[in-house]
């Protein structure tokens, strides 16, 4: 039965999640980092060449990071580098027993919602300040996190590409009588982005690993 | 005890046919059935298999290929390379069926199809059924929809997107992710992940000889060409076009089923994009049946597996037969004998001056009178022993630079003649115009490019050195003063995707001749294809010029810059003189590794003119 994603996340988001009392998960922010700023692909793979096949940690937004005590090489190759907090870096994926509202107060992002708890990704700093409002915290499942088959439908066939922006995973798509439709994995903060584009989505599996 | 012994015999030889049995497509194979299946090609076929493991995976399971030869056991390094991968991706199964029935196919048609034996003899093919082997396990074992491989990301996430780690245009995040849960994440890096640098090692170790690269996936059934980090925007369309439609039509004609064109949606550090980036050559990504996720998506019924295979093999012939044979060709210096490379570079310059091909020239010939006709003749080789019916000659003429390559993107048509070549070759003539007012360079120097196509012999690239159906003629004269320096212009252009080093050699003069380079080091753009680079490109450009100790001229894609020449005839020589001065470039990209060249050269016949 096709459902109507938005009614849902106005549910969704006044239902608050049951607590099921977990310990408190410890966020751990881990190694000190700095960041580099790169200019392409190329430029990372000659820094990390010129670092001897040392890889960075984590990577985003045009940036490199790695652990602290590579301040001064880095500097010497020519990148110069920039502390950084790494719990605005480093992020994770957390079982949380609140509200959406909550969630999105902390800037998390929702991945599933659950009848017992909401899936959610986000920095260390994020989760903290989810946890400091009160929401409990716990390790996410063996199986997760992963994403929700769905259909999406669409105006045009330029929209796909919208689509992917977005962050949805497509499997595959083809036109249809009114448009284009494709079919793809999806996080339900996807799930939001594309509705609130004016796609229609639906969920085609609702798979669960509660 | 003797009916025993009896009944175990009669077992065990009802069991030995087994070993000679085909491979059954009639059921998904586990991973432990694809080793099974893949050690036993080598076992049914053991002068024509053997096993290779490439590396290991992240969880340390071995990433196996299978090399086809006549010689399996001895690396070659005269024989065409072509390397077909699947499951990039774990969830694809159906790519590494088809992986494995191609392989299965070629191996069966040795004994039957003289053009595969013969196909097989001159090249080396590596399949790769499973490149992604932790993946694979984990879809076997605990979640059939795992698309990427198993590394632990920490925080709860796990696997790295395997077809978004490769190191050209990694990192973009309209067709990637930097978020490691979702399923297109690309990794803390460029070739983060053992799995890409496995097979990116491979690749990169028969570049030589590197022909054509094929990465299956499903599904959608699509047969995809570069780029797939941006939209409708595929380099040098003819070659690859050309290709294209091939495969798409010898997929048709078995089952009916018409590949699609084009994703239209992007894909950035994906495998294709590398390989063409890197190796400029041919690379397709099929994605594979079925058609849709009502017809089962990821889980096709069983049945599917089959006919994908049947109708992916007639295309995968056709490559390998492109590689590995030379039908039609023709020369890029005297000596070229239609071995690729023709030539090669060495800190001395190219081994052999492949910018004069002797099967193309003028009447008149050269110098060339801006805005006359003459006849521009081609010489079409056929080394099939046979009459070959449809060969078609494309001519086309452009500016000339060191970056040039045919068709490159300032290539234009001069026209195309298709024929039939007998043994013997055959000659084309085609009417050209020769370009009134002057080049990019502000003077009047022209290169004519041929590309020779055929449907069992087409070009894999657009360089001439590495295809024996394309070739190039620049064609120039100057005039000099006894004993006064007269300065040349050779123009370079960055036609690569990448930021690149150009470097520039003189050949040797005769004796009491002169000639000298400025510091290339100092020589800046001069034009920009695309916009013009900022500021923070410059720098970056600059940068990875110390990384790689840079001596030559830094460009930017799509960037152009002048090299002047200077060159001195000696005193007293008397009018008429001449000599030849070969000038080799090459444009080394910025990349990490192993850089390859790519050029070519001039050569200036220079003439002493009357004081």
């Amino acid at each position: 039965m096709k459902r109507s994603i938005p009614i849902l996340c106005l549910l969704a988001a006044c239902q608050r999640a049951e607590l099921p009392g977990p310990a408190p998960l410890a966020l751990e922010p881990g190694p000190a980092l700095v960041a580099v700023q790169v200019h392409d692909a190329q430029e990372a793979l000659l820094l990390v060449q010129a670092l001897g096949g040392t890889e960075p940690r984590l990577a985003g937004g045009g940036r490199l990071y790695f652990d602290e005590g590579l301040a001064e090489r880095l500097r010497g190759l020519g990148f110069p580098p920039e502390q950084v907090d790494a719990g605005e870096v480093r992020s994770a994926v957390v079982r949380a027993y609140g509200t959406e509202a909550q969630v999105r107060a902390s800037g998390a992002r929702l991945l599933r919602r659950e009848p017992k708890y909401l899936l959610v990704e986000g920095t260390l700093n994020e989760l903290g300040a989810l946890q400091a409002s009160g929401v409990a915290l716990a390790q996410p499942g063996a199986r997760e996190p992963r994403p929700l088959e769905v259909r999406v439908t669409m105006p045009a066939e330029a929209d796909v590409q919208q689509v992917n922006v977005i962050g949805v995973d497509i499997y595959q798509s083809e036109p249809t009588a009114t448009g284009w439709m494709l079919t793809g994995g999806a996080y339900e903060w996807h799930i939001d982005a594309m509705v609130a584009a004016g796609y229609g989505v639906e969920r085609i599996s609702t798979v669960s690993w509660e | 005890m003797r009916r025993l012994s009896a009944i175990l015999l009669a077992a065990l030889a009802a069991a030995a046919p087994l070993g000679a049995q085909n491979i059954t497509f009639t059921t998904w194979h586990t991973p432990a059935q694809v080793d099974y299946e893949t050690d036993r090609l080598q076992t049914r076929f053991p002068s024509l298999v053997r096993i290779v493991n490439l590396g290991n995976s992240l969880q340390g399971r071995p990433i196996r290929a299978i090399k086809i030869s006549d010689n399996p056991a001895l690396d070659e390094p005269s024989e065409a390379d072509v390397v077909f991968v699947a499951l990039h991706h774990a969830r694809e199964w159906i790519s590494t069926e088809t992986a494995l029935f191609i392989a299965e196919q070629i191996l069966l048609k040795y004994s039957t199809d003289a053009q595969v034996q013969a196909d097989v003899k001159a090249a080396q093919i590596w399949i790769i059924p499973v490149m992604n082997p932790d993946g694979y396990a984990y879809t076997a074992t605990v979640d059939r929809g795992w698309r990427k491989n198993r590394r632990n990301n920490g925080g709860g996430t796990w696997g790295v997107d395997l077809n978004r780690n490769w190191g050209f245009q990694w990192g973009l995040i309209d067709g990637a992710s930097d978020k490691p849960s979702e399923e297109e994440y690309y990794g803390t890096g460029p070739f983060s992940e053992p799995e890409t640098r496995v097979i990116r090692d491979f690749l990169n170790s028969r570049k030589a000889r590197l022909e054509a690269f094929v990465s299956y996936h499903s599904y959608s059934e699509k047969w995809l060409r570069p780029w797939n980090y941006v939209l409708n925007d595929p380099p040098f369309d003819p070659t690859l076009a050309s290709l294209y439609e091939r495969s798409r039509d010898a997929i048709a004609a078995v089952h009916g089923h018409v590949y699609g064109p084009t994703l239209n949606y992007t894909a950035s550090g994906d495998a294709l994009d590398w390989v063409w980036q890197e190796h400029r050559i041919a690379a397709f990504t099929p994605e594979l049946r079925p058609l849709n996720f009502g017809l089962g998506g990821f889980e096709p019924p069983v049945t599917e597996i089959i006919p994908t295979g049947q109708e992916n093999t007639p295309a995968a012939l056709a490559l390998i037969h492109d590689a590995a044979d030379t039908e039609v060709w023709i020369k890029d210096h005297p000596a070229d004998t239609g071995a690729e490379p023709s030539a090669v570079w060495s800190g001395g310059g190219w081994t052999h001056a492949f910018w004069l091909s002797p099967d193309i020239w003028t009447d008149p010939a050269a110098p060339l009178v801006e805005g006359s006709t003459v006849d521009l003749h081609v010489r079409v080789r056929n080394a099939s022993g046979g009459l070959l019916a449809g060969v078609t000659v494309e001519a086309y003429w452009t500016d000339p630079s060191i970056s040039t390559e045919f068709p490159g993107p300032g290539s234009v048509l001069i026209g195309t003649h298709t024929l039939a070549v007998g043994a013997a070759g055959a000659e084309v003539i085609l009417p050209w115009t020769v370009p009134s007012g002057t080049n990019a360079a502000g003077d009047r120097h022209w290169c004519v490019g041929v590309v020779i196509k055929h449907a069992r012999d087409m070009p894999l690239t657009t360089q001439a050195t590495r295809s024996s159906n394309v070739a190039f003629h620049n064609f120039w004269t100057v005039e000099a003063p006894a004993g006064g320096e007269m300065m040349m212009k050779v123009t370079a252009t960055n036609f690569l995707d990448v930021d690149a080093e150009l470097k520039v050699v003189l050949g040797e003069l005769p004796a009491g001749w002169r000639a000298r380079l400025p510091d290339l080091h100092t020589l800046a753009p001069d034009t920009t294809y695309g916009e013009p680079g900022e500021e923070d490109d410059r720098l970056a450009l600059e940068r990875k010029g110390r990384l790689v100790q840079a001596t030559g001229t830094l460009l930017r894609p799509g960037e152009r810059v002048m090299v002047p020449v200077w060159v001195t005839p000696p005193a007293g020589a008397p009018p008429g003189t001449t000599a030849d001065l070969h000038i080799h470039g090459g444009l080394v990209p910025l990349v990490a590794g192993e850089r390859p060249v790519l050029g070519n050269g001039f050569t200036y016949r220079i003439v002493v003119r009357n004081p």
